[in-house]
């Protein structure tokens, strides 16, 4: 994906492939772009031509690095069958999934081709902004947009849990896989999973989950109209998960809507969703900070293990190895003590 | 060995020239974030190299130091703690080579973690805040010294 040589040609013949009904499809534009820490992505613009009319258009191509080199490792199809059923469902704000290479032999690589969105992502546009309050309720209101998909809507062959029990237990069982696999002993991790299982808090129905909401993946255009993308880890889980992964991820990265005001934020997501304060409180998303934390934790700790073993050859994961990891350590000691005090006065 | 210029010095004029010099002339985006990335990880690795070996020795005997303690305190209680610190104790390094003493970290790093596990399973609240406490007020400074210029290039 990153042959700024060759792509446009391959690009062009897949699009006239794929979508024969609107003509022949010409790359006239052609860059990979960055923003991404999971896959390679491009910039493309492609115009359509059917012998009367052209049209012109940017879409984005979302595929895998080249072996060895990814951070996380996550499943195309599955991020291909959410994100079309999402698009198809029309119920949420996000760049139409237009195009799909499954095997790779058309692009180099299992590749989602989608809609562009125009601006740019939360995480920039709210850089300097005074309204962190009155950007927390609209990005409660977002979520809560995503949680409420009903679930009976989404793909069959997208796993459903077998009993809400196990979502929280699957989330501490990875933790304690990060424990036994990581290439250092790491008493915090051991600390942590010993932690989570003593105070596991009771389970919620399970709701769709994006699995990656952060600022980052929110695209916001010049009407404020705001997007949802990088939908590669959404999966049925415990609402939670979002909110906790929102939350730490924020902290480590910057803007953290969620902090600028936890109470307004929780109240309005829970008017929307119904959901009840005893599941859904500083509490829980304190515990769910934690608990989420794990999916992506788990992938790039196993590219760090790579990288110390010789297995993986990614500047990102020496990046991530000596900054994330060690901030997102300090985190889970500080929200634990806050848990146990918060428990304490209670 | 040549002492002077040292290691972190070395390490952060290449940084330098990185930043000041390389970086501005990239207009590829992909590449210049991992450029970002590489002058963050020289960052971090500059401190390291200054302060590795004095920490990993001194974390492990203030690890040592902790597992031995619960141990006198729960002679017949830690079983999994008594084998896995026996087996560290076992392996430790004459020299002050990094590998050697990186290794021998993570083996009583290892007993540490049984510990923990143990004495929260046994309700040991003093010694498991005592445990908490060491990692959030001594390692966990120790990881982030140096961290103060790393951040998420590219992200946004």
């Amino acid at each position: 994906m990153d042959d700024r040589a060759a792509m446009p040609e391959r690009l062009a013949a897949f699009l006239s492939a794929v979508d024969p009904d609107r003509g022949r499809a010409s790359c006239v534009h052609y860059e990979p772009m960055a923003g991404g820490y999971s896959r390679s992505m491009a910039r493309a613009t492609v115009t359509w031509s059917d012998g009367t009319t052209t049209v012109t258009e940017t879409v984005v191509l979302r595929g895998d690095p080249p072996p060895g080199q990814a951070l996380i490792e996550t499943d195309r199809d599955a991020e291909w069958l959410v994100h079309q059923a999402l698009t198809q469902l029309g119920a949420l704000d996000l760049p139409a999934a237009r195009y799909y290479d499954a095997t790779g032999e058309h692009l180099g690589t299992k590749c989602i081709v989608m809609d562009f969105c125009e601006g740019e992502s939360l995480q920039t546009w709210l850089e300097g902004r005074d309204d962190l309050a009155e950007q927390a309720i609209l990005l409660a209101e977002q979520l809560a947009q995503i949680h409420q998909v009903r679930v009976a809507d989404l793909p069959a062959e997208l796993e459903r849990p077998p009993d809400p029990e196990r979502v929280i237990d699957d989330l501490i069982d990875l933790w304690e896989v990060i424990d036994r696999q990581h290439v250092n002993n790491s008493p915090i991790y051991r600390y942590v999973n010993t932690w989570l299982r003593a105070n596991r808090p009771a389970p919620m129905p399970p709701t769709l989950v994006h699995g990656d909401f952060q600022n980052p993946n929110i695209m916001i255009d010049g009407a404020g109209e705001r997007r949802m993308i990088d939908w590669e880890f959404a999966h049925i889980g415990d609402p939670r998960e979002d909110i906790g992964w929102y939350n730490l991820y924020s902290s480590v990265a910057g803007t953290n809507l969620y902090q600028a005001d936890p109470a307004g934020f929780l109240a309005r997501y829970r008017e929307l969703t119904g959901f009840d304060p005893a599941d859904v409180n500083e509490w829980t998303v304190g515990y769910f900070t934690i608990v989420a934390a794990a999916k992506v934790a788990y992938e790039v700790l196993n590219a760090i293990n790579g990288l110390a073993t010789g297995a993986v050859r990614s500047t990102m994961a020496a990046h991530q190895a000596v900054g994330a990891i060690t901030t997102g350590n300090g985190i889970y000691l500080d929200l634990i003590a806050g848990l146990e005090q918060a428990e304490e006065a209670s | 060995m040549i002492p002077r210029p040292s290691t972190a010095q070395l390490l952060q004029q290449c940084r330098r020239d990185l930043v000041d010099v390389v970086i501005p002339q990239v207009a590829d985006e992909t590449t210049a974030v991992t450029l970002e990335q590489i002058q963050m990880v020289l960052d971090v690795c500059a401190h390291r190299a200054d302060n590795e070996i004095h920490d990993l020795v001194a974390e492990t005997a203030e690890m040592e130091a902790f597992v031995a303690a619960a141990l006198d305190d729960h002679p017949e209680g830690l079983p999994r703690t008594r084998a896995s610190f026996d087996a560290a104790l076992a392996q430790r390094p004459d020299g002050l080579r990094t590998p050697a003493i990186g290794a021998f970290h993570d083996l009583v790093a290892g007993a540490f973690s049984d510990a923990i596990e143990e004495l929260m399973g046994m309700g040991d609240g003093r010694r498991v805040a005592e445990a908490v406490a060491w990692m959030r007020d001594v390692r966990q400074p120790r990881e982030m010294a140096g961290t103060e210029n790393w951040a998420m290039p590219g992200r946004g």
